[in-house]
């Protein structure tokens, strides 16, 4: 994983391993995933971030503008439906937890009921009000996002994780849980923030990224991770599979339609017994990622330049 | 009925005096000022007049003050005196030298069977219910001078560039209130709404001392908040599986689940360790129905 964005590595300060461990644990992983996995998931992250970004500054620059917004960082994910419509149901989670918070924290300014607000006050909120479902919106012509009812990674995701908890004490719950709520947010609470994020992919300051285009990231960072456990996951069911098993397909992996997405999750429960995350395997995830297929940078095709495809995991 | 009046006014001052003479002092020594001095100012003449005028004082708080459990004072103010002794106490007939004492032959303690009292789990967990804050809002029925009343009270806030409306507070009971220019008050942070009503009274009385013709009308309670404690830890993975179409749970962006009940309409935060929050109810009944619903349902979720 040589490359130009980890040899110049001035974030030296900042690093995510605690959270991504944490994350990890999250996702399925042991309590104590393996440090070498950790530090290479981070790098994948952090080079996968950097690059995005580099694509949304180019983007920025040629929309003229000098701040990098979401809606460069949106445009990048513009082609996975999928993916659009997770950050739209983020964003309209994140909102409702701001509206639900509110009123117990108490500055007095934030406790306004929504039906007494006057006109003024509504600009006021207009400012902090989060625009990725109206970039979202924007981007999708075709109205793609909103024809998505189910989204069933994030259901499979989520049965993974009741699955996991079903059979465990509650010391290792709590701990399990506390893991859960990790993020690449700094901070607790509702103050939030990206300061550590900004810190880590942009330590020169060179970038001006709007707070709004960090929370994308924000979120794009959480996804890659997620992804990487899943495939990894996925990585270990296909080695378990027998040829010539009628059964096989049962277990998921390849077939996996909402019928039968119970069989789909791979981890039993009951959890002690899963192993950690090698680096082997996340290495196997990766070339599987960056495998060239059928089409434009495929087997079969000439491509002049032969440069490398620019895939990103969470997107 | 001359008593009656007497105790009226008597209460009307226990009741509002007080509060004002140490929360607005400021307001009162002026007004108390201009009560000894009359003719030293014109343009408060006014205000000073209807204060001064006793009558006119008692009449107009006892406009404001039609409610039912300022009554129930007055009820058991009256009724005391009134008390009829009963005839023999408990303790006189027990002891042997009184006359209707008859001796018994079996031990009275003996036929009695020991209940150690033993309180449900849910009765429990409605009894840890802890009323936080409650929200009420009322109308003035005048437009106010913001600028004029936050100049002229202490413990104000106002600064148009970040929120248009008067932030106010007051010490007894502890309560903070929200005026706007269209004579709206919303009354937060007291813990019950008996609390928020006096308080919201006390907010109308002083913007009615600076002058403005302000009345009472649409007195309500919008927000109940408050806490609760089951005492058993929740596996909100489970619950959210189960109850995906209610409930909202990234522990990610916040570690509690979010459970929006339609009836009663209310919104509980659900966490871990079994604690919960309820917002949103309108009545203290609310709130109690909702956690006698979701008792149950995260009863069969608890983690053990």
């Amino acid at each position: 994983m040589v490359s130009y964005f980890t040899i110049d590595a001035t974030g030296e300060g900042t690093n995510f391993q605690k959270e991504i461990s944490n994350m990890m644990h999250g996702f399925g992983d042991n309590p104590n995933p393996n440090a070498a996995t950790v530090v290479l998931v981070e790098n994948i992250v952090l080079q996968q971030l950097r690059s995005m970004l580099q694509e949304a500054l180019n983007n920025s620059i040629m929309r003229g503008s000098n701040v990098i917004t979401n809606y460069d960082i949106i445009y990048l994910v513009r082609k996975n439906p999928v993916k659009l419509k997770r950050l739209h149901d983020y964003q309209i989670k994140l909102d409702r937890i701001d509206k639900n918070r509110q009123p117990i924290v108490s500055t007095p300014t934030e406790t306004i009921l929504p039906g007494l607000i006057l006109e003024e006050e509504k600009d006021l909120t207009l400012k902090k009000k989060r625009t990725h479902i109206d970039v979202i919106q924007e981007l999708d012509e075709a109205d793609e996002v909103s024809q998505i009812k189910f989204d069933a990674i994030d259901y499979l995701r989520k049965v993974r994780a009741s699955k996991i908890t079903e059979s465990m004490s509650y010391e290792k719950y709590e701990a399990y849980h506390k893991a859960r709520c990790s993020s690449f947010r700094s901070g607790y609470g509702l103050s939030k923030g990206f300061v550590k994020l900004e810190r880590w992919i942009n330590p020169n300051k060179e970038l001006k990224i709007h707070s709004l285009a960090l929370e994308v990231l924000c979120f794009l960072a959480y996804e890659t991770v997620a992804e990487i456990v899943d495939a990894v996951f996925l990585i270990r069911q296909d080695s378990k599979k027998k040829s010539g098993d009628p059964f096989s397909k049962f277990e998921g992996g390849y077939f996996c339609n909402p019928q039968s997405l119970n069989n789909a999750v791979y981890i039993k429960s009951g959890y002690e017994g899963v192993p950690a995350i090698t680096v082997a395997e996340v290495r196997e995830v990766l070339r599987r990622y960056f495998t060239p297929r059928n089409g434009m940078n495929g087997l079969f095709y000439r491509n002049m330049s032969m440069d490398l495809p620019v895939r990103y995991i969470a997107i | 009925m001359d008593l009656n009046s007497d105790t009226i006014n008597a209460s009307n001052k226990t009741d509002g005096e007080p509060g004002y003479g140490k929360n607005m002092s400021g307001i009162d020594i002026e007004m108390s000022e201009k009560n000894i001095t009359p003719n030293s100012e014109g343009n408060v003449s006014q205000l000073t007049s209807t204060i001064s005028n006793g009558i006119e004082y008692n009449q107009n708080i006892d406009s404001l003050d039609h409610t039912p459990h300022r009554r129930n004072i007055l009820e058991n103010i009256n009724s005391t005196p009134h008390m009829i002794q009963p005839h023999l106490s408990g303790e006189v007939t027990l002891t042997p030298t009184h006359r209707s004492f008859t001796p018994q032959t079996t031990n009275p303690h003996s036929s009695m069977a020991a209940i150690t009292p033993v309180a449900s789990a849910i009765s429990q967990a409605k009894s840890s219910i802890k009323f936080q804050n409650c929200v009420s809002t009322v109308s003035l029925g005048c437009e106010l001078k913001l600028l004029d009343i936050y100049c002229r009270t202490r413990f104000s806030e106002y600064n148009p560039a970040r929120f248009h409306g008067v932030v106010m507070k007051i010490l007894e009971p502890r309560a903070t209130a929200l005026v706007f220019r269209s004579g709206k008050i919303v009354c937060t942070g007291a813990r019950n709404e008996h609390d928020s009503y006096i308080a919201a009274r006390k907010f109308a009385r002083i913007i009615q001392k600076l002058g403005f013709p302000a009345k009472f009308l649409n007195f309500k309670v919008q927000n109940f908040i408050a806490t609760a404690d089951l005492r058993f830890p929740v596996r909100l993975e489970a619950l959210q599986q189960a109850h995906g179409q209610f409930s909202s749970y990234e522990p990610e962006l916040f570690s509690g689940l979010v459970y929006r009940m339609v009836r009663p309409r209310v919104v509980l935060l659900i966490f871990v360790n079994g604690k919960l929050v309820i917002t949103g109810g309108k009545t203290r009944n609310e709130i109690y129905e909702a956690l006698d619903i979701i008792h149950p349902i995260l009863k069969s979720f608890k983690k053990n």
